[in-house]
C-alpha cells in the first residue's frame, strides 16, 4: 500500500486545541495523517472547494452555528466525507443526535489524545472505504438484476416476495407492486398443489429444486416457467430465505409443441403414405431405418443388416448400376438424390420405390451422412399404365368410332341417293319403254331399206339403250347393299373376270401379264360384284391403252401396316391385320392432275361423251368399301396407272 | 290364226297406247289396255284375256295387289301374269331365269320382240 496521508479537515475555532490535536497525532502516527484547520463553516466551506479531504472534524461549537445546525449545514455540504464531530461534556446529547443524523463518530473534546483520535480517524477512514465498497457491490448487483432477462425473485419462508427483479413485469406485471404478495398466488391452478410442495420441502430441507409450471395472469394468459430455487439459511441453519431463479420458457414450449404437433402429423403422413426414413452414417457405413422403411422394402427389421451393401442387395439387377450410379453421384455432390428404381421384396414381388435425399458434409466438404425418404409407388406405376393403355384403347375407340361415323354418313347419303334413284329410275324408264314402243312402230312402218330411215331408228334405239344403261348404274351405284359373302380366291376371280373381257382384250391387242401369289389367303367377298369391279377396271385400263400395250396383275399378301404401298384413309385396317393387296397396272396415257382427285366421283369420266357413264369407279369404290377395303388410282411414274386394292384377308386356311 | 288375247295394264297412257299397235301390227295378238287399276277386273271378266301384262308400280295401286286379287277369283284365276317393272334391274331378271317370287318378269325399257317372245313363253300351254 502506497504512503498516501490521510487528509483531515479540523472545522474549529480554537486554533490552540487544532495544535494540541496536530502534535499528538504526529506523536503516535508520524506523517500519517495531514490536519488542516478551518475556523469557520464558511471557511470550511473555501477549503472544501480547493482540496480533497478524506475526513471532516467538526467542532459542534462554531461562532456562527451552534449544535446539530452545524451539523446538518456541514452534512449538506459534503455528503461523501465521513465527518466526526466533537463535543463537549454538555453537548452528548446533541452529539449522539448527529450521529444519527449521520455523523460518523462523536469525541467528547476533554477525552481526545493523540492516540484515541488516531483510532477513530483510522476507523472512519476504514469505514468509509468499506461504505464505499459496499455502495459499488450495490450497483453492481442493481446493474445485473435490472438488465437480466431470467426472473430473480427473493421469498421468505412462508412464500412471501420480498424482491423481485425487473424482468418479472412481462411476467407478472410492475415488481414494486409485488412487494409482500404471495409468491404462489398466480400460479395456475392445475400445478398449484405441485408447486406448493416443492416450495414447502425446500423450505423444510434445506435443498433447492427444480420446477417447471404455469402462472396464470389475470387476463387469462398463461406464462410458462421453469425455476431453480436455494435456500438462504439463518445463524442457527433455518430456512430464512429462498431465491428462486425463474426463466419465461413460454415461447419454447409453444415451439415445442408446434414440433410435436407436426411431428405427430408427419408421421400419420408417412405412415399413412407408406414413406420411410433412413439415415446413412457414410463414414461408419451404419444404415438406419425406420420402421415404415420395412414396410416399404418388405423386410422383417431382422433381416435387414444395417449397412450400405445391404440395400443394393434389395434392388433389382436391371435398376442397380442406375440407383447406385446416383447415389454416388450425390455423395460427390454432382446431383440431387433424387431417383427411382425398383426393389425386389423378399416374396419375389417387384415394387417401385421412389427415392429422395440430402447429403451433409463436413467442413472440408467430404460426405458425412446421407438422409433421406423412401416411398413405395408401385400403385402409382400401375395406374399410370393402365391408364396409358386405357388412354391407347380410347384414342383407338374414337378413330375406329370417327371412321365408323364416316361411314355411317355415306351410308345415310348413300340410302337417300338410293330413294332418289328408284324414284328417277321409274320415271325414266317408263318414258324409255315408250320411246322403245315407238321406235318398235315406226320401224315397222317406214320402209327398211331407206338408209336414213335405218340410221335414224339405230341411233334413236342406242339412245334408248345408253339412257337405260345409266339408270341401271345409277340404281346399281346406289342400292348395293347387300352382299353375298362367300370365301374365294381373288386369284381365281381375277382371271374369271379376265375370261370374260377376253374379246375385249384381244381386240384391243392387249398383253396380259400375271404376278399372283400362289400362296394369297381367301377374301370374303361377293363374287358378283367383284367380277363387277374386275371387269369395270379391266375396261378401263383397256379404253385407256388401245390399241397395244400392257396389263399387269399382281397380288401379294402383307400384314398391317407394313405394305408397300397405303391407301389415303388408313383407318380401315389395324396393325396386325392381314391385307390383301391387289394392282391392276396399265401402260396408258395415265390420268391427267386435274380428274385424279375425283376420279372416284360419280358422273366423272375420262371417256369422250357417249362411251362411259362416269359411274363405273364411283360403284366400284362402294362395292369395294361395302367389302371393308379400300381402292386408290395413281399415275406411274414410269406412265400409265394403277389401281390398288387392299381387302382383308379372311381367318381362313387357303385351299 | 286364233288371235290371243292380250290385257295390259299400266298406267302409262303413251306406252300401252303403242304397245297395243305394234302388237296388234303383228296380226297375232288382240290387244285391250287399261290405265287404271280399278279397272282392271272388270275388263279382265269382260275381255277374257289369255295373258295379262302388269305394271309394278302404278299409283294408287300396287300390281301385286292385283295380281292377288285376280288369283282370288275364280273366273281370272287361271289367266297367265307377267309383271313389267321399271325398278328391278335386267340383270337381277335374268339371273333368276326371268322369274320374281314365281311370276315372270320383264324389264323396262324392252323391245317389242322382248315383249312377244315373253308372251309367247308364257300363255298357257306355251313353254312356261
Amino acid at each position: 500500500m502506497e504512503y498516501q496521508p490521510i487528509n483531515v479537515l479540523v472545522v474549529e475555532d480554537d486554533a490552540a486545541y487544532v495544535e494540541y490535536l496536530r502534535a499528538g497525532l504526529r506523536s503516535v502516527a508520524g506523517e500519517q495523517f495531514a490536519l488542516r484547520q478551518a475556523e469557520t463553516l464558511a471557511d470550511a466551506d473555501v477549503q472544501l472547494s480547493s482540496a480533497p479531504f478524506d475526513l471532516v472534524v467538526l467542532d459542534l461549537n462554531l461562532p456562527e452555528s451552534h449544535g446539530l445546525e452545524t451539523f446538518l449545514r456541514l452534512r449538506a455540504r459534503v455528503s461523501k466525507t465521513p465527518i466526526l464531530v466533537l463535543t463537549s461534556v454538555d453537548d452528548e446529547t446533541i452529539a449522539l443526535a448527529a450521529v444519527r443524523a449521520g455523523a460518523q463518530e462523536y469525541l467528547l473534546k476533554t477525552q481526545v489524545d493523540g492516540k484515541t483520535l488516531a483510532r477513530v480517524l483510522r476507523y472512519a477512514v476504514e469505514r468509509k472505504r468499506v461504505e464505499e465498497q459496499l455502495r459499488e457491490r450495490e450497483e453492481f448487483f442493481r446493474l445485473i438484476s435490472e438488465n437480466v432477462s431470467d426472473l430473480i425473485a427473493v421469498l421468505d419462508k412462508d412464500g412471501r416476495r420480498l424482491y423481485n427483479s425487473p424482468s418479472y413485469v412481462n411476467v407478472l406485471g410492475d415488481p414494486a407492486k409485488l412487494q409482500g404478495t404471495d409468491s404462489l398466488a398466480e400460479i395456475h391452478p392445475e400445478d398449484f398443489p405441485r408447486v406448493k410442495q416443492i416450495f414447502q420441502e425446500t423450505v423444510a430441507t434445506g435443498v433447492g429444486q427444480r420446477a417447471e409450471f404455469r402462472f396464470l395472469r389475470k387476463d387469462g394468459s398463461v406464462r410458462f416457467v421453469e425455476s431453480i430455487g436455494n435456500v438462504v439459511k439463518d445463524e442457527s441453519g433455518q430456512t430464512s430465505k429462498v431465491v428462486v431463479v425463474s426463466r419465461d420458457i413460454t415461447d419454447r414450449k409453444r415451439a415445442e409443441e408446434a414440433l410435436r404437433v407436426v411431428s405427430n402429423r408427419l408421421m400419420l403422413a408417412t405412415r399413412a403414405g407408406n414413406v420411410g426414413i433412413w439415415d446413412w452414417d457414410v463414414v461408419q457405413n451404419k444404415l438406419v431405418w425406420d420402421d415404415a422403411m420395412y414396410r416399404v422394402y418388405g423386410l422383417p427389421p431382422d433381416h435387414f443388416r444395417g449397412a450400405y451393401e445391404a440395400w443394393e442387395g434389395t434392388l433389382h439387377p436391371e435398376d442397380k448400376p442406375r440407383a447406385t450410379a446416383e447415389l454416388q453421384m450425390a455423395l460427390r455432390g454432382e446431383k440431387d438424390f433424387n431417383t427411382e428404381f425398383r426393389v425386389i421384396w423378399l416374396d419375389r414381388s417387384v415394387h417401385h420405390i421412389k427415392a429422395d435425399g440430402v447429403v451433409l458434409r463436413d467442413a472440408a466438404g467430404q460426405p458425412v451422412q446421407m438422409l433421406g425418404m423412401n416411398w413405395d409407388i408401385t400403385e402409382l406405376r400401375r395406374t399410370e399404365e393402365t391408364l396409358r393403355q386405357t388412354l391407347a384403347e380410347l384414342k383407338a375407340s374414337h378413330d375406329k368410332l370417327e371412321a365408323t361415323q364416316m361411314q355411317l354418313i355415306q351410308a345415310a347419303k348413300m340410302e337417300s341417293v338410293g330413294q332418289l334413284a328408284a324414284g328417277v329410275a321409274h320415271e325414266v324408264k317408263n318414258p324409255l319403254q315408250t320411246i322403245q314402243m315407238g321406235i318398235d312402230f315406226v320401224g315397222n312402218i317406214t320402209s327398211k331399206s331407206d338408209p336414213n330411215v335405218k340410221m335414224v331408228l339405230d341411233d334413236m334405239l342406242n339412245a334408248v339403250r345408253r339412257a337405260d344403261k345409266i339408270v341401271r348404274q345409277l340404281l346399281d351405284f346406289s342400292t348395293v347393299r347387300d352382299l353375298e359373302l362367300a370365301p374365294h380366291n381373288l386369284n381365281t376371280v381375277l382371271q374369271h373376270s379376265l375370261e370374260l373381257v377376253r374379246f375385249e382384250l384381244v381386240r384391243a391387242q392387249i398383253e396380259v401379264q400375271l404376278h399372283l401369289d400362289s400362296e394369297l389367303p381367301l377374301v370374303v367377298l361377293d363374287r358378283n360384284k367383284m367380277e363387277q369391279v374386275f371387269i369395270n377396271l379391266y375396261m378401263n385400263a383397256i379404253h385407256a391403252m388401245s390399241p397395244g400395250g400392257t396389263l399387269s396383275l399382281h397380288t401379294c399378301m402383307h400384314h398391317w401396316p407394313q405394305v408397300a404401298s397405303q391407301p389415303d384413309d388408313t383407318t380401315y385396317f389395324k396393325s396386325g391385320d392381314a391385307i390383301v393387296l391387289v394392282e391392276i397396272t396399265d401402260t396408258g396415257s395415265g390420268i391427267s392432275e386435274a380428274v385424279l382427285d375425283r376420279v372416284f366421283e360419280p358422273f366423272v369420266t375420262t371417256k369422250p361423251t357417249g362411251s362411259g357413264t362416269g359411274l363405273g369407279l364411283a360403284v366400284t369404290r362402294n362395292i369395294i368399301n361395302l367389302h371393308g377395303g379400300n381402292i386408290a388410282l395413281r399415275n406411274r411414274a414410269e406412265g400409265g396407272a394403277r389401281v390398288t386394292l387392299w381387302l382383308r384377308a379372311s381367318d381362313l386356311p387357303t385351299s | 290364226m286364233n288371235k290371243k288375247r292380250i290385257l295390259i295394264l299400266d298406267d302409262e297412257v303413251s306406252f300401252t297406247r303403242l304397245l297395243k299397235l305394234n302388237l296388234e301390227q303383228t296380226n297375232r295378238y288382240e290387244v285391250r289396255a287399261e290405265n287404271w287399276p280399278e279397272d282392271a277386273l272388270k275388263a279382265a271378266r269382260e275381255f277374257k284375256p289369255d295373258l295379262l301384262l302388269l305394271d309394278v308400280m302404278m299409283p294408287r295401286m300396287f300390281g301385286g295387289d292385283v295380281a292377288a286379287q285376280f288369283r282370288a277369283d275364280d273366273e281370272l284365276k287361271n289367266i297367265p301374269i307377267v309383271f313389267l317393272t321399271a325398278t328391278v334391274r335386267r340383270h337381277r331378271v335374268d339371273e333368276h331365269g326371268g322369274k320374281i317370287s314365281g311370276y315372270p318378269f320383264l324389264a323396262k325399257p324392252a323391245t317389242t320382240e322382248e315383249v312377244i317372245a315373253c308372251i309367247e313363253s308364257n300363255l298357257a300351254g306355251g313353254a312356261a
